[in-house]
């Protein structure tokens, strides 16, 4: 067993492929397709290279994940041929003969999917040929993997997107399915490592080099793995950031990069930072934007309430316009900064507390018979005043979504918002002290109209009620009761920076 | 007095009630813009909460006991055997009532079947209050009994109702510990059951 450890961390750690026969290699030298052994693909680098970056994390046993596993266990040996492959893309390549090649950099750019399946099998064989898998714990697990793998640095990074949580799915799989954990039982490990995947190799500088537009390798690489993974189900949210990172760092994000620095980091493609961080997705930084008015005329802030693709969109045509928006997305940079922290310093806290407020609020309601003109009023009675019940008939229309309150909020409180004289700090001008009575208030009211009109029924969707004009003119009254008991002043800050998109 | 009064009382003590848990919650969230407090000083704050809670609850039913017997007090009459034409006002309810002995409300059992007494039916709010209310109600005096006392006899107690549904602890818990578990829910779930009692027992007069 160790032998083969050995030679696994070998191949991870070199800069070569080896394939089992001859390769195809085209005579202009920028494809190359043949087939190579498992143990080959198993720390193949896919994100952040020279040579692109792929925007799919391994996302665990769904529906297509679980038929590559079925079909790994089942039919090894016809594996290649039910597969449609991997491709690769590689800089800085030196074929030397038809059964080698050696590289720079790689992006496995497709496939990355089924090589986290063949290596969690290979992992989870090589543990089960030491210790029984049955109660395995993530300790056991982890202390497996730093065992045999702590002296390379580059395969345990890619060994920490191996989550005991995709692991432990895995196992299950295993247990629930008799026929499958025969398969895996009975399987060699050495026969299963040399298991042939096809692959196709895209050689990124000759095909850099005949390019007219001038692209450096990682974007030309990000293009072909997001154009790859294209067709599959990949999430909108990872094509826009994988594929604007750079730029989103630089211009959009500055302000809170260099402010948070490694306090909060900052998410491009979901489920990419697995370290114990605090994080937050590009998302949540964008939407609040567009409530500010910044970027679109009104009817659009209300349309783009938690929408993901138009708001992608959005910021797609700001930085392609980066020359002309400059001043706008210098303000955008120092806004995202001050929202999250109004976000995570006031309105998150205060709308949890103030759920649980009312929750007990509302059952006390139903008790006293006061919700007898909503929807839930005929439940509410054949509850027999059982209060479980009534929490339970309660609860899904005292829930929120933050997504939905937080944009009218900055709706709100948008033309209050203004740059500090002295610093050039965006600042919600307001003190310290004073600042959370000012979010409750206004939080109480939004949130409480949010639920009454659940509680009404809604002539639509709840979707489209949180896109309404209606819904973004609540807690109006409130803010100028607030603005004027703190003597707090418009400005036209954000109409000044304004650069029109949508 | 007219319902309209007596209902303020109810959504007084309903207020006061909510404030203590409100308070509570606020200082347990931990919230980015207050101060941290230590778990063990917010233990002591909720054991202070939750006397503070019964205290409040002992006053609101004494006060409750007289003005229903005050509504229609035939069975006040019958039970301390007035001349029948005796109307009496608050001041004179309370004086009858406590003249007597001693009374606190600590036990509900105790109290509900005292109430049954001198209440006429009709206008007993203290019978709405639900079997579940009730147990959680005699689970809070459990804490609330060890927390005055210390005493070996009102531990037991405590760890026995401990040791049954719905918590079934193996070990003693200190009320603070126990009250601040799973970001104050239990403290949340006993002192908003004095109010759900009082919302309860305003129903009567629906």
């Amino acid at each position: 067993m160790k032998s083969l450890i050995e030679e696994l961390k070998s191949i991870g750690n070199s800069r070569r492929l080896s394939f089992s026969d001859d390769f195809y290699y085209s005579a202009d030298e920028k494809t190359i397709m043949g087939e190579l052994p498992f143990k080959e693909i198993l720390f193949l680098d896919y994100r952040d290279t020279e040579a692109g970056s792929n925007p799919r994390e391994y996302n665990g046993l769904k529906k297509t994940n679980k038929s590559i596993l079925t079909s790994l266990l089942a039919h090894t040996e016809m594996f290649r041929f039910l597969h449609s492959g991997i491709i690769v893309s590689l800089t800085d390549t030196m074929v030397s003969n038809k059964h080698i090649i050696e590289y720079g950099d790689c992006c496995l750019t497709n496939g990355n999917q089924t090589r986290f399946l063949v290596l969690i099998i290979i992992l989870l064989k090589i543990f089960s040929e030491e210790k029984s898998l049955t109660g395995i714990t993530q300790k056991e697990f982890n202390t497996f993997l730093k065992s045999n793998f702590s002296d390379s640095q580059k395969i345990l990074t890619l060994l920490q997107r191996v989550t005991y949580s995709k692991v432990s799915q895995a196992l299950n799989f295993l247990k629930r399915n008799n026929k499958y954990l025969k398969n895996f039982n009975e399987m060699n490990l050495n026969s299963f490592a040399n298991s042939k995947v096809r692959i196709q190799i895209n050689l990124i500088d000759p095909i850099l080099s005949e390019l007219e537009e001038k692209l450096d390798e990682y974007s030309v690489g990000t293009l072909i793995a997001v154009a790859n993974n294209d067709t599959q189900n990949v999430r909108v949210d990872d094509i826009f950031g994988n594929k604007y990172k750079t730029e989103l760092g630089t211009y959009i994000f500055k302000t809170f990069i260099k402010q948070k620095k490694d306090k909060v980091r900052i998410e491009y493609r979901l489920g990419e930072i697995i370290d114990k961080v605090d994080k937050v997705h590009i998302l949540t930084l964008l939407r609040p934007i567009i409530a500010t008015g910044i970027l679109t005329k009104e009817k659009k802030i209300f349309e783009y309430t938690n929408q993901r693709a138009p708001i992608y969109k959005l910021f797609e045509k700001l930085l392609r316009n980066k020359d002309k928006a400059i001043k706008t997305i210098e303000t955008i940079s120092k806004l995202s900064l001050l929202l999250y922290d109004i976000r995570k310093t006031y309105v998150e806290p205060l709308l949890d507390l103030q759920r649980k407020n009312f929750l007990r609020e509302y059952k006390g309601k139903a008790i006293k018979g006061d919700l007898e003109d909503t929807i839930i009023n005929k439940q509410i009675s054949s509850s027999g005043g059982n209060e479980e019940e009534i929490e339970k008939i309660i609860r899904p229309y005292v829930n929120y979504n933050v997504e939905h309150i937080f944009p009218v909020l900055v709706y709100r409180v948008r033309k209050i918002i203004k740059e500090e004289d002295s610093s050039g700090k965006m600042v919600f001008p307001l003190s310290k002290d004073k600042t959370p009575e000012f979010f409750k208030a206004l939080i109480e009211v939004i949130y409480r109209k949010y639920i009454e009109t659940k509680l009404k029924g809604l002539p639509t969707s709840l979707t489209t009620f949180v896109r309404s004009k209606e819904f973004y003119e609540i807690g109006e009254e409130t803010y100028v009761a607030l603005k004027h008991s703190y003597s707090l002043e418009e400005s036209n800050y954000i109409e000044d920076n304004r650069y029109l998109i949508g | 007095m007219k319902i309209a009064r007596v209902l303020e009382k109810y959504e007084r003590f309903e207020n006061n009630i909510e404030d203590l848990i409100r308070y509570a919650q606020e200082i347990i969230a931990d919230l980015p813009y207050e101060r941290k407090i230590p778990s063990k000083q917010k233990q002591m704050l909720l054991e202070s909460l939750l006397l503070r809670a019964c205290a409040l609850w002992e006053s609101f039913i004494e006060r409750e006991l007289i003005v229903s017997i005050n509504l229609d007090p035939s069975q006040l009459i019958t039970k301390f055997d007035l001349p029948e034409k005796t109307n009496p006002n608050i001041r004179l309810t309370r004086a009858i009532v406590f003249s007597d002995s001693f009374r606190d409300f600590h036990d509900i059992d105790r109290s509900m079947s005292f109430f049954k007494e001198v209440i006429v039916d009709k206008l007993n709010p203290f019978k709405k209050i639900t079997r579940i209310q009730k147990e959680k109600i005699i689970f809070a005096y459990k804490i609330r009994n060890y927390l005055a006392h210390y005493s070996e006899f009102s531990k037991i107690k405590l760890f026995r109702a401990y040791q049954r549904e719905p918590y079934k602890y193996r070990i003693f818990l200190e009320p603070g510990k126990f009250l601040l578990k799973q970001k104050g829910r239990h403290f949340e779930e006993l002192v908003n059951n004095f109010k759900m009692a009082s919302i309860q027992m305003r129903t009567i007069f629906k």
